[in-house]
């Protein structure tokens, strides 16, 4: 199943090189993830952004002052 | 020539040390390093993050200023001093959740001036009271397109599995994370969780899928490695993944593990209200006079006295407590009361040792010190009846602290004592108000006693100077 995974999630990568120029060593698994997130993590906040959207046209939305998104 | 301390836990990062000169804390910037926090401070980042309190006051001195101390370097900084550094072994749940918000907030804020982080390491925060703060401005870099979260893996076992483990499992993460100063694996978190629980996405990713890649790529360690150099992150889905990653934190709450042993102290006590004011008025008396600085509140609870003695004088007030559920609302009182009131983990017969690299990389409790005075309420007896510590050691303790302070002594018929004895033998045929006594007068000058209870419990105000 692993090799499976990977091969999958490099499917989301966008093959160019680069070293992570740090003093710390990252990680491979947490590097081979990363792309997944970002590509999930992104998709999700777009849904998320329409359905706050939608609930907006409702005035449904509660207000958050705790929240670094709405920081700018 | 001035004695410049080096800080024995800042050796990580080539890019500069920490030193300490007469009580004022530097910071060296090494080589590369220079280039980049000349981006970073042009980049109005840091004067951002300091204005909103979120990044330790810092400013550029003249480089001269090592030099008469031997030390030379391109560049200096000076740092407002943290009055007492904590860890995050020392940190109960929402401290730890405090300290990860923050570095997360940190991290948007950065990437959205074109500004990466180096590294996640939890040590980079400190708590002035019980609000976090930011402290390593050498972690700052540039921020390069398409370049990966170097920090992920650290963020992970330092900030979000420890959470976790409480908050998906009720396990605290204190003795773990002390046992190992790195923070909780993810191969060790992945082995633990429920398959159920992979239908979070986010458990599924930054636990799950993190730990079985990790697993594959060390089974091939070569082509691991050649795959994740590959790895290119566009910024978009840097900035999307910590927000989400931050709204996850965000609503992690401990599992309710049932209300811990001292959590309702304050409403239930064992002593009554005539006994309660006593008490008020001796600490606030003692604080009047003393006015501590820096004040270390011994099995503080959920910080009652605490709030006493910042109400009568003190400025600052270290907490330590054993008990999780005293520590939450011990916070809770600092963060709705704007107390000036940091509350630590902490077992008083097993202080935070030295340890680390050389054993020096991270201190021990007593050896950061720090503390004008001492408040032990109803410790002693814990410690000596209820963890076999000669009473004689306990008292040479809690004295040591600090130049002065106060201690309780508990009577053995007290009810709490006899609760401690309730199933087993007593084996403390020395443990009186006279031997006590004598431990302490043989250290200190006894200012003041007054007892306070029917049980005689009695409050002891010592002072080690030579009048």
């Amino acid at each position: 199943m692993k090799p499976r995974v990977i091969a999958a999630s490099l499917a989301f990568i966008g093959l160019s090189t680069g070293d992570a120029y740090a003093y710390l060593d990252p990680g491979t698994g947490s590097i081979l993830l990363q792309a997944i997130i970002a590509t999930v993590a992104s998709s999700l906040f777009v849904i998320k952004m329409y359905w706050y959207k939608f609930r907006g046209l409702l005035g449904l939305n509660r207000h958050s002052d705790d929240d670094a998104s709405h920081d700018q | 020539m001035s004695h410049a301390l080096v800080d024995a836990g800042s050796f990580r990062d080539p890019s500069g040390r920490i030193y300490d000169l007469n009580g004022e804390i530097y910071r060296t910037v090494l080589n590369k390093a220079v280039a980049e926090f000349n981006h970073v401070r042009d980049s109005g980042l840091a004067a951002k993050l300091m204005s909103k309190g979120k990044l330790v006051a810092t400013e550029e001195v003249k480089n001269s200023t090592l030099k008469k101390a031997g030390i030379l370097a391109p560049m200096v900084l000076r740092h407002a001093r943290i009055p007492f550094v904590s860890y995050p072994y020392e940190w109960s749940f929402p401290l730890l959740k405090a300290a990860a918000l923050l570095h997360l907030d940190v991290q948007i804020e950065a990437l959205r001036a074109g500004v990466s982080l180096s590294d996640s390491t939890a040590y980079n925060v400190q708590f002035d009271g019980p609000n976090p703060v930011f402290i390593d401005v050498l972690s700052f870099r540039q921020y390069r397109d398409g370049e990966i979260w170097a920090g992920h893996r650290q963020f992970c076992e330092q900030f979000l599995n420890p959470l976790l483990l409480r908050a998906y499992f009720g396990i605290t993460h204190n003795a773990w994370f002390r046992g190992n100063l790195e923070g909780i694996e993810t191969a060790m978190l992945a082995r633990m969780m429920p398959w159920w629980r992979n239908f979070s996405f986010n458990v599924l990713s930054h636990v799950t899928m993190q730990a079985n890649f990790q697993a594959g790529a060390m089974a091939n360690n070569a082509k691991g490695i050649a795959k994740a150099k590959t790895v290119k992150l566009p910024k978009l889905g840097f900035e999307r993944m910590l927000l989400s990653l931050r709204d996850w934190i965000k609503g992690l709450q401990p599992k309710d593990t049932g209300a811990t042993v001292w959590q309702h102290y304050a409403e239930n006590t064992t002593y009554n209200d005539a006994e309660r004011q006593a008490k008020v008025r001796f600490v606030s008396e003692f604080c009047a006079k003393r006015k501590p600085k820096v004040l270390w509140d011994i099995g503080c609870n959920s910080g009652d006295y605490s709030e006493v003695a910042l109400g009568a004088g003190a400025s600052r007030v270290i907490g330590f407590d054993f008990d999780q559920g005293a520590l939450e609302r011990a916070y809770a009182r600092a963060k709705a009361k704007k107390l000036n009131l940091l509350p630590l983990f902490q077992d008083g017969a097993n202080p935070s040792p030295s340890q680390g690299w050389a054993n020096e990389e991270r201190k021990s409790t007593i050896g950061r010190g720090g503390a004008d005075a001492v408040v032990a309420l109803a410790v002693e007896h814990h410690l000596a009846i209820g963890r076999n510590v000669p009473l004689d050691g306990v008292v040479d303790s809690l004295v040591k602290m600090a130049p002065a302070g106060i201690i309780e002594f508990v009577q053995k018929n007290d009810q709490t004592v006899q609760q401690l004895l309730a199933l087993r033998e007593d084996i403390f045929p020395d443990y009186n108000q006279a031997n006590f006594e004598r431990a302490l007068k043989g250290r200190a000058r006894v200012v003041k006693s007054e007892k306070v209870s029917a049980s005689g419990r009695t409050l002891y105000w010592f002072d080690r100077s030579k009048k």
